[in-house]
């Protein structure tokens, strides 16, 4: 228990500050907790199909912008002077592009929902792997890769004894800091160029002016980020037993 | 070539880089079974020493051989031929204990179940019976350092190198170590390289030493049976006369020190 009192006591004090907000203010406002509480069960027990649709998105496009960033990485890796010097300056460009300008062009560019939003959702994430990946391979310890030389590997041996490993590692790192951003940006861009999905719920609940169904949403958005983070530290932790930290912990 | 008692034979061997020399005729064999210690100060030539053993480059002129293979021209068929530990240890950092150590053969492509098999027979030989298991991090300094010796040991090499492989230890850990090394050596008659600038190390260890000056060429060789024990006053007599020797012009004088 000692372990989540911050947890706990931040929790407490969000809940203490929404209800005086909602004492203070019109309940078109701000809505009484019960009124949210009643809101979100009504959300997840009849739209929970707008739910699974998100997630679902999120699931396949997050998972292609792991695999081809990751892909796109180790050719960096190696032709390094080549490809990876063209591509380190490409995804520099695609990275400076704010994600609402994607988001809108996306709209223009396509017709199918999912295309939308799933290619929004994967120029978003992309570049992060490409880049840790290919800075994993770049920055591997060259003294432990000439300890794994001496056994004269052939270039497949090295790349699965060394690179790959170290590059999941890199992966995995990156999908930390990656992953509840994505999230966020995606039901952003579910908002404005989706039929369905939570961003749209949200729109929807916004335009209906059910503040309370908006309460709920954002609410249910907070759980979806912690399971996430959840998720992904006991991934790490797994795969990444090794690292002094982890042990420690 | 396997027949030969000659694993490492380097004939009038002489390598420059650029203008500067670092080996001057060079003449050197290790028989086998034998242990030697080259011993020398910085910028003696040591690593290029070993950069033309394991055949990162060839010599400028004169031939290197190692059990009858150019280590440069014929760089794959070296393979299995060399186990070498470094100053650090440099294991994979997730790899366990008996992985990290089954590389070797992993590499030769020997199947799972037979390469984890002797990587756990090289660890105990190592005393780290309780260790398969454990990833780096979990290691001591000094475990860590068994382990490479084992990855080393583990593809049966005809020629153990040792780079600086004890200097990063504490003096209590290299000494038992050194002991440990000496003991599965001898037990396997293995041959071995040990490069060192420790003198105590090199007439502990090896059953010659080779006193390199600047640029490498042999200033004195040793037969450690003929010469006094480690440890004895007789030995720090010795150890001030090779110390004079290393810091005497032929010794070297660099432009590192
Ligand atoms: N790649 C290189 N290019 C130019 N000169 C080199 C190179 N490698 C070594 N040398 C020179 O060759 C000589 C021998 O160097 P080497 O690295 O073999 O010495 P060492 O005995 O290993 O020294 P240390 O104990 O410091 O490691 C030195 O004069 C060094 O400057
Ligand atoms: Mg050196």
């Amino acid at each position: 228990m000692a372990r989540y009192w911050p947890v706990l006591s931040a929790s407490a004090l969000m809940l203490a500050i929404m209800w005086i907000a909602s004492q203070s203010f019109d309940p078109f406002v701000f809505p009484p907790l019960p009124a949210i509480a009643a809101a979100f069960w009504k959300i997840i027990t009849t739209q929970y199909d707008e739910v699974a649709v998100t997630l679902l998105r999120y699931l396949v496009a997050f998972a292609m912008a792991i695999f081809c960033g990751w892909l796109v990485g180790l050719l960096m890796g190696a032709f390094r002077q080549t490809f990876g010097r063209f591509m380190q300056a490409f995804i520099s460009i695609v990275q400076a592009v704010p994600a609402l300008a994607w988001i809108l062009f996306a709209v223009l560019w396509m017709q199918s929902v999912e295309a939308r939003i799933g290619f929004v959702t994967f120029i978003i994430a992309f570049p992060f792997f490409v880049i840790a990946v290919y800075e994993g391979v770049r920055d591997m310890d060259r003294d432990i890769l000439e300890a794994i030389e001496q056994f004269r590997p052939n270039r497949m041996q090295t790349l699965r004894i060394l690179l790959l490993p170290q590059s999941v590692t890199h992966l995995i790192i990156a999908m930390r800091s990656t992953a509840a951003m994505t999230l966020k940006l995606m039901v952003l861009a579910e908002v404005l160029a989706a039929n369905n999905g939570i961003g749209r719920a949200m729109a929807t609940a916004q335009s209906n002016f059910s503040i309370d169904a908006l309460f709920a949403w954002a609410f249910l958005l907070v759980l979806l980020n912690f399971v996430l983070i959840r998720i992904i530290s006991q991934i790490e932790k797994r795969a990444l037993r090794w690292r002094a930290e982890a042990v420690v912990r | 070539m396997t027949g030969s008692n000659t694993i490492v034979d380097f004939d009038t061997v002489h390598h420059a880089f650029g203008d500067n020399i670092a080996i001057e005729r060079f003449n050197f064999k290790i028989h086998r079974g034998e242990r030697v210690a080259i011993l020398g100060r910085t910028g003696a030539g040591k690593s290029t020493i070993l950069n033309l053993l394991v055949g990162n480059f060839a010599p400028t002129s004169g031939t290197v051989r190692i059990d009858g293979i150019d280590p440069f021209v014929q760089h794959k068929s070296l393979r299995g031929v060399i186990g070498m530990a470094y100053q650090a240890p440099r294991l994979l950092p997730w790899r366990t204990a008996v992985q990290n150590v089954a590389v070797g053969q992993e590499i030769a492509g020997v199947a799972k179940e037979k390469r984890e098999a002797n990587a756990r027979l090289w660890l105990d030989k190592m005393h780290l019976e309780d260790a398969y298991d454990l990833v780096p991090s979990q290691l001591s300094g000094g475990m860590r350092q068994r382990v490479s010796l084992a990855r080393a040991f583990a593809i049966d090499p005809a020629l153990v190198l040792l780079d600086e492989s004890f200097s990063a230890l504490d003096e209590v850990t290299a000494r038992v170590l050194r002991e440990d090394f000496i003991k599965v050596a001898e037990e396997e008659s293995k041959t071995a390289m040990i490069v060192t600038h420790n003198i105590e190390e090199a007439f502990q260890m090896a059953h010659r030493v080779i006193l390199l000056g600047r640029p490498a060429r042999i200033l004195a060789e040793y037969h450690t049976a003929n010469e006094p024990k480690v440890g004895t006053t007789e030995f720090t007599v010795l150890r001030e006369q090779i110390r004079d020797l290393m810091l005497s012009p032929e010794g070297g004088i660099s432009a590192y020190d």
